[in-house]
């Protein structure tokens, strides 16, 4: 009996940890090329070599850097306005009554079953007529009107689950709207807010159509853009190529780090659907 | 696998709410102008371009004149090329395997996991699976390009390493035979961290106590995983199924970065054609009519994916 417990054990841990290999390797051999030089690359590609190359790093950075920032603006903006703008909108939607309530929201959730392939091409000549091409602006726009529809959705039935008490409470002691926002439903939505903010983040960070056809000024390209730049300098200079890749990598993962507990207890729990 | 707003469908649900009726007039004017920034944001850059995709889909327009209406016509076009039929065909093969290692190996996956009986081992195999979520997909794409670089990537290396000759190594992403296979292999082994925590989630929402009768009535574990514990994530299955397909309809970057729909057409979708009619042939109304047929599929499934998406939230709820 122990034998069978101990082999299906075996089967089980063993089973994970290939797969496991099998899905980091790809990011191994990359962190492993990004500190070759070119005679290590040519002579022993697939060996750990030493000694490691830093210069590559320095290299790649010099490059890199202005597309990093460029992307640190262009999500940084969008998620704190997203968050901002869908908070706003969220907590009528859950605690106060008005005319054609629900008949707005329909409008703004509606918007979950219009894909992006639909809208592309009129919102890029929409985005021309309103001279926004080359501009952040051009980003920004979309972006946040895009973003907020599933946060709203999301805090909206979450405001709506704070219990009531509260509210009348904060009302008889004459809090107006915007104070019982800020000093009761905020604070409490703190874990649900950051979660919100990692998957805004991660969709604008990793976005590349919309900027490609936004974007053509080299010094506004975001990290996705200019990654297809940085690898037409680079070509076969595999080294700085490859530490290029992985300094890209870096501010996700710093991120993640941060809000990993968040991100995939949120995403498991099914308080957020995906 | 990606996810965008389109595959989160939803019924909304009414919430009834009970604020004190103090000054109606003046609670009205508040909740507009909380609302305000959103109207005017949704108004300008989702519905006026949404709307407008359906008007220009029957006009002839490059997005600088006056769009001439030309009935039917874009859609004829669409239907009756050849480039069409094979990007269609294309992207029924890559939805097909997409579908297929997505139902599949994340289960497996989340199923070992699920059988770990340590909570911190549990833990840290989760986060291992979930870490390449955050890596950007364009590293991901343009790492991939190297591993299936026929000269110095990895795969021709391994092929080497068993004793392949290079006179017979393919190509990969750069013969019209293996282009689409090569897109297909990207992201080996298809472990997709979203589909793997669903599951995951699914797995560990199965009431411990219908497993412990079935322990009880001397159920094995490959009894138990027959009858009780697929049957019981089959919803899970359902949903990542439906949005497999949504996704893979809507997405077109992989091969934007890597090969620009080619060599010939043996790599493009209807996605693609989209962009690429509208941004290297100025053909803004016929690209909106592609949008307009890809719309209407993805509704159409995303009708779909709303029956099953409620009955899996239902099963979760319990």
């Amino acid at each position: 009996m122990t034998n069978y417990i101990r082999l299906r054990s075996l089967f089980t841990h063993g089973g994970i940890l290939f797969i496991g290999l099998l899905t980091i390797i790809p990011f191994f051999i990359l962190v492993n090329l990004s500190f070759k030089d070119s005679s290590q690359f040519n002579l022993h590609r697939w060996a750990i070599t030493f000694p490691f190359h830093f210069a590559n790093y320095s290299a790649a950075w010099q490059v890199i850097r202005l597309y990093i920032w460029n992307s640190f603006v262009v999500s940084g903006v969008t998620v704190v306005a997203v968050l901002a703008v869908s908070c706003l909108a969220a907590y009528p939607m859950a605690r106060m009554k008005f005319f054609l309530k629900e008949k707005i929201y329909y409008l703004i959730i509606a918007l979950l079953m219009i894909p992006f392939t639909l809208t592309l091409v009129p919102l890029f000549s929409l985005i021309i007529d309103l001279k926004f091409l080359d501009s952040w602006l051009g980003l920004w726009g979309p972006y946040i009107a895009g973003g907020q529809v599933f946060c709203i959705f999301v805090l909206r039935s979450f405001f709506s689950s704070l219990p009531e008490e509260m509210f009348e409470a904060a009302r008889v002691d004459g809090a107006d709207e915007l104070r019982i926002l800020f000093s009761i439903v905020l604070p409490l939505s703190k874990a649900i807010i950051a979660t919100l903010g990692v998957l805004n983040v991660l969709n604008t960070w990793n976005d590349y159509i919309w900027p490609l056809m936004v974007i053509s000024d080299e010094s506004k390209m975001p990290l996705t853009l200019g990654l297809t730049t940085f690898q037409q300098m680079f070509t076969t200079n595999w080294g700085p190529l490859f530490a290029g890749y992985v300094i890209a990598s870096i501010p996700l993962i710093v991120l993640f780090m941060f809000a990993s507990k968040q991100f995939v207890e949120g995403l498991a729990s099914g308080s957020i659907k995906m | 696998m990606s996810y965008n707003s389109a595959d989160l469908t939803v019924k909304p649900v009414p919430v009834p709410v009970k604020a004190p009726r103090v000054n109606r007039k003046h609670n009205n004017l508040v909740a507009y102008l909380f609302l305000l920034p959103t109207v005017v944001m949704i108004l300008v850059f989702n519905y006026y371009p949404a709307l407008s995709a359906f008007v220009y889909s029957f006009t002839n327009w490059n997005g600088f004149t006056t769009p001439k209406f030309i009935e039917l016509q874009n859609f004829a076009e669409m239907f009756s090329t050849a480039v069409f039929s094979q990007a269609f065909l294309n992207l029924f093969w890559l939805a097909l395997v997409r579908v297929l290692t997505a139902i599949t190996v994340p289960l497996i996956v989340a199923f070992l996991i699920y059988k770990v009986r340590s909570p911190r081992l549990q833990n840290i195999y989760r986060l291992l699976f979930v870490f390449p979520l955050v890596i950007p997909l364009m590293v991901i794409l343009l790492l991939w390009q190297f591993i299936l670089n026929p000269d110095v990537g990895l795969i021709n290396a391994i092929l080497s390493a068993i004793g392949v000759p290079e006179s017979s190594q393919p190509i990969w992403l750069g013969s019209p035979e293996t282009a689409l296979i090569s897109i297909m292999l990207i992201g080996f082994p298809w472990v997709d961290g979203v589909a793997m925590l669903i599951y995951l989630a699914g797995f560990q929402n199965i009431p411990r106590s219908i497993v412990e009768a079935a322990t009880v009535d001397g159920a094995g574990g490959f009894r138990k995983l027959i009858s009780i514990e697929f049957p019981l994530v089959l919803s899970q299955v359902k949903l990542i199924l439906i949005l497999t397909i949504i996704g893979t309809l809507q997405t077109f970057q992989t091969q934007l970065v890597l090969t620009g729909g080619g060599p010939g057409y043996s790599t493009t979708v209807p996605g693609l054609v989209m962009y690429q009619e509208a941004m290297s042939n100025n053909r803004f109304g016929f690209a909106c009519a592609i949008g307009v047929v890809l719309f209407m599929l993805i509704f159409a499934l995303t009708l779909v994916n709303n029956k099953y998406l409620r009955s899996s939230m239902e099963y979760g709820s319990e």
